[in-house]
């Protein structure tokens, strides 16, 4: 029987270091492939990024803030932290895992819109996370709203339990420079070459509004999000808020009667403070193009260009 | 409580660790915790059938003492068929109650008689046909006086109710497991290493084989009338996988547990996959219920003795049994029948015994002509597994004549956002492991055995499914 049990420890000492090898070289791996979401929060983390400039919001801003262009416009260095499917408190979290380790920025360009204010019950994208299981500050993010992060610390190999391309993906990146055929992300801004589609499954779900929307919550998050910036900005620093361009299919009489108060909102608070800034390019002529779109709240890889060019223009504008 | 669950993984430890610590004093204390261990088991399911099976134990257990005991053939007899009706009734009552009730009211109804026949809403206590064949054989060898009854009721009770073979066998004998029950067991660290790699290689074919082809072959069975012809022989193939490693894995962890506990219970599979024909098939595949079948009805009924049309009349019996055995559903009839239309060319060449040994290829044309024979069997078999997958008859010919007609071979993209083709490279890999160890029970023993049973584990964890949990398939029979 003792001879037994040690076999059994054996095994298991065996499967563990074999486990542990193969989840170390397919994280290394992930972390240091270039132009992805891996390589962008390893960047973070590891306080590599200390750009002047820094673009903060959910999907519509990583697809739609093209960091390189904002960058060159504005003469300074552009990161896009932005979060796929990420709300506020997402953004927040991520902004503050940000300046833990980097610089912080002169500029933060904040992307606002409706979907900005919502709950997120469960991180998204979580695989963006996994080579990231034993690093503190990521893990405190995501441990509060996945409990299956822990077990993933010490049951190795689990987190990639069914992801067959991106293990063999992390592995293969330690013994080749796959950079360019997996890029995905360029200064975390993620472009999208994808061709227009109506999604109507969103479209469903606008509301019909008859007369203006209070927003009273909308309104205390947007509060507490110039007092969560303001607290850890310096003084000098400008907040801009940028409500982007959405597809003339959403832009209705409702729409504007959904966001009005917020609106007002952003223009008292631009008055009342002279670093925040608030550009309204809701209904800027991109609105009108399908080409510039892939879903009717997204702009495309051609979009972004045009969007990122155009709101630098403006931000220029502002701060000279 | 499943094989691959979390509980099951608790629970194994805590039995072995009494069996072989706390109550190892004697064979009784060590056959007392298997029962409790077992009822435990069992209770995890539906705490209520728990009383079937005891009950169904106790029916047997008496009716065995019973039948040695009573001096004339009448009592005898009746015993017999008290034991065997009350069995076949519990059975016939909560597994095909309702499928004949509900053929009979179709049959009327195309008779122009308008009926709503009277359906038992009950669920199917789980492994009563294994248990029942369990019992059914003990009273059959007793009646025929190939085996004494046992007296010792926890024994008994054991050899019906052991918790790894009782959900889903494999459908032990008494004259094998009985003996082994009588004896006191000592720990053997071989076997009990043995028990190992096949619980591990078990685990391997359910969850990372059996359980990943079927969310391909459920996406391509339950869509089959979107799906291009490449996409529905692909569906075939992987529930053929999908089958062969959610049974067999089922039966190798069975095994292999048995063996932590020092019994080694009946081989249920032998890669049936490298069938050179049907009968090496059947000689392979649920080895326990086709050799059940074989000695309690084919025999019975006569066998082979009778000359060619008995041979035929009976094979097509025990087939076509076979098939509802597994089910109260027209598509397993239809799948015992069509395997015994496959055994018919063989039956009539009085070459259904050909192929005994082990396959062995070597760079001739012989073995691309073994090779051939080992497609075709598959082939055959993956025909007949779409009637027993498919919900209809009717479902199981469209998918068959879609595969014909469509002639599209395009890689397809299923409902599961995943492209038809994918499991390929995964399915060939398990092919070649098993081809290269098909001498041996499961391929982790031998050399280098602490490697393959990490990798094996690797394996496990990586590739295995379980956010999309999946019951064992043949909890349902």
């Amino acid at each position: 029987m003792k001879f037994f049990l040690q076999y059994i420890i054996g095994i298991i000492s065996i499967t563990f270091i074999v486990s542990f090898g193969i989840q170390y070289l397919a994280d290394n791996g992930l972390r240091n492939l270039k132009n992805t979401e891996y390589n962008d929060w390893k960047n973070i983390v590891d306080g590599k990024i200390n750009s002047d400039i820094i673009v903060n919001g959910s999907s519509r801003s990583l697809m739609g803030y093209n960091s390189q262009i904002i960058g060159d416009n504005l003469k300074r260095d552009c990161f896009n932290i932005s979060f796929n499917a990420g709300c506020y408190k997402l953004q927040e979290y991520k902004f503050d895992i940000y300046i833990k380790r980097n610089k912080k920025p002169k500029i933060v360009i904040q992307n606002i819109d409706m979907a900005h204010f919502g709950e997120n019950t469960e991180i998204p994208d979580i695989a963006q996370f996994y080579p990231f299981v034993y690093n503190e500050d990521i893990n405190s993010l995501v441990g509060k709203y996945e409990n299956k992060f822990n077990l993933f610390k010490i049951m190795p190999l689990l987190k990639y339990n069914q992801s067959f391309k991106m293990l063999e993906e992390g592995i293969v990146a330690n013994f080749s420079n796959a950079t360019k055929k997996n890029a995905t992300t360029f200064k975390g801004y993620c472009p999208q070459d994808r061709v227009f589609k109506i999604d109507y499954h969103n479209l469903k779900k606008l509301p019909q509004l008859k007369a203006k929307a209070p927003n009273e919550r909308e309104i205390r998050i947007l509060h507490k999000m110039i007092y969560f910036y303001f607290s850890r900005l310096d003084k000098d620093s400008k907040l801009i808020f940028v409500w982007m361009p959405e597809n003339k299919m959403r832009l209705t009489k409702s729409y504007d009667l959904t966001r009005q108060t917020i609106v007002e909102e952003l223009n008292s608070i631009q008055k009342k403070y002279k670093n925040v800034i608030f550009i309204d390019m809701a209904y800027d002529d991109i609105s009108n193009h399908d080409e510039y779109y892939y879903d009717t709240f997204h702009l495309n890889e051609t979009g972004a260009n045009l969007f990122s060019k155009k709101v630098s223009l403006k931000i220029n504008e502002h701060l000279n | 409580m499943f094989f691959n669950s979390l509980a099951f993984a608790i629970f194994l430890p805590i039995v072995f660790f009494l069996y072989w610590f706390v109550f190892n004093k004697n064979k009784s204390t060590q056959n007392a915790l298997l029962i409790v261990a077992s009822y435990y088991f069992y209770s995890c399911w539906d705490w209520r059938f728990l009383f079937l099976l005891v009950f169904s134990t106790f029916l047997d257990y008496f009716t065995g003492i019973q039948i040695e005991k009573s001096d004339s053939d009448k009592k005898r007899k009746f015993w017999f068929w008290l034991s065997i009706l009350v069995n076949l009734g519990f059975l016939g009552i909560f597994k095909y109650y309702n499928f004949f009730a509900s053929s009979f009211a179709e049959m009327l109804t195309s008779f122009g008689f308008k009926t709503s026949p009277f359906l038992l809403n009950v669920i199917l206590p789980v492994g009563i046909s294994f248990y029942t064949f369990h019992g059914l054989s003990y009273v059959i060898d007793i009646y025929y006086k190939r085996i004494k009854a046992e007296y010792n009721f926890v024994d008994y009770s054991l050899f019906v109710s052991y918790f790894p073979l009782l959900v889903a066998g494999p459908i032990e004998r008494a004259t094998h497991l009985l003996p082994e029950l009588k004896v006191k067991r000592e720990f053997d660290l071989q076997k009990a290493k043995e028990g190992v790699y096949q619980i591990v290689w078990g685990l391997v074919k359910k969850v990372v084989i059996a359980d990943t082809c079927a969310v391909y072959a459920n996406a391509i069975f339950d869509h089959y009338n979107s799906m291009n012809s490449f996409s529905l022989i692909l569906g075939a193939i992987y529930f053929a996988f999908q089958i062969y490693g959610d049974f067999s894995g089922y039966s190798d962890i069975a095994l292999g547990v048995s063996k932590l506990f020092g019994l080694d219970l009946l081989r249920n599979f032998n890669y049936p996959y490298f069938s050179r024909d049907i009968a090496e098939f059947w000689r392979r595949w649920h080895i326990s219920l086709s050799s059940w079948f074989r000695d309690y009805l084919y025999i019975p009924l006569g066998g082979s003795k009778g000359g060619l049309w008995m041979k035929i009349r009976n094979t097509f019996i025990i087939f076509i049994v076979s098939g509802f055995w597994h089910g109260a559903n027209w598509t397993y009839i239809i799948w015992g029948f069509i395997n015994a239309v496959y055994f018919l060319p063989l039956l009539l060449s009085n070459s259904n015994r050909n192929n005994i040994d082990s396959v062995v290829l070597k760079w001739n044309l012989d073995s691309i002509k073994v090779l051939f024979s080992i497609l075709t069997t598959f082939l055959l078999t993956c025909i007949a597994w779409i009637f027993f997958r498919a919900r209809t008859i009717t479902d199981a010919v469209l998918y068959l004549k879609r595969i014909i007609t469509d002639r599209n071979f395009e890689f397809q993209y299923l409902e599961n956002e995943r492209y038809n083709y994918e499991l390929l490279l995964m399915i060939g890999l398990f092919v070649l492991v098993e081809w290269n160890n098909r001498t041996k029970v499961e391929p982790i023993s031998g050399k280098r055995s602490m490697l393959k049973m990490a990798l094996a584990i690797v394996a496990i964890i990586a590739f295995g499914t379980y956010s999309d949990y999946k019951e064992f398939i043949y909890f349902q029979f």
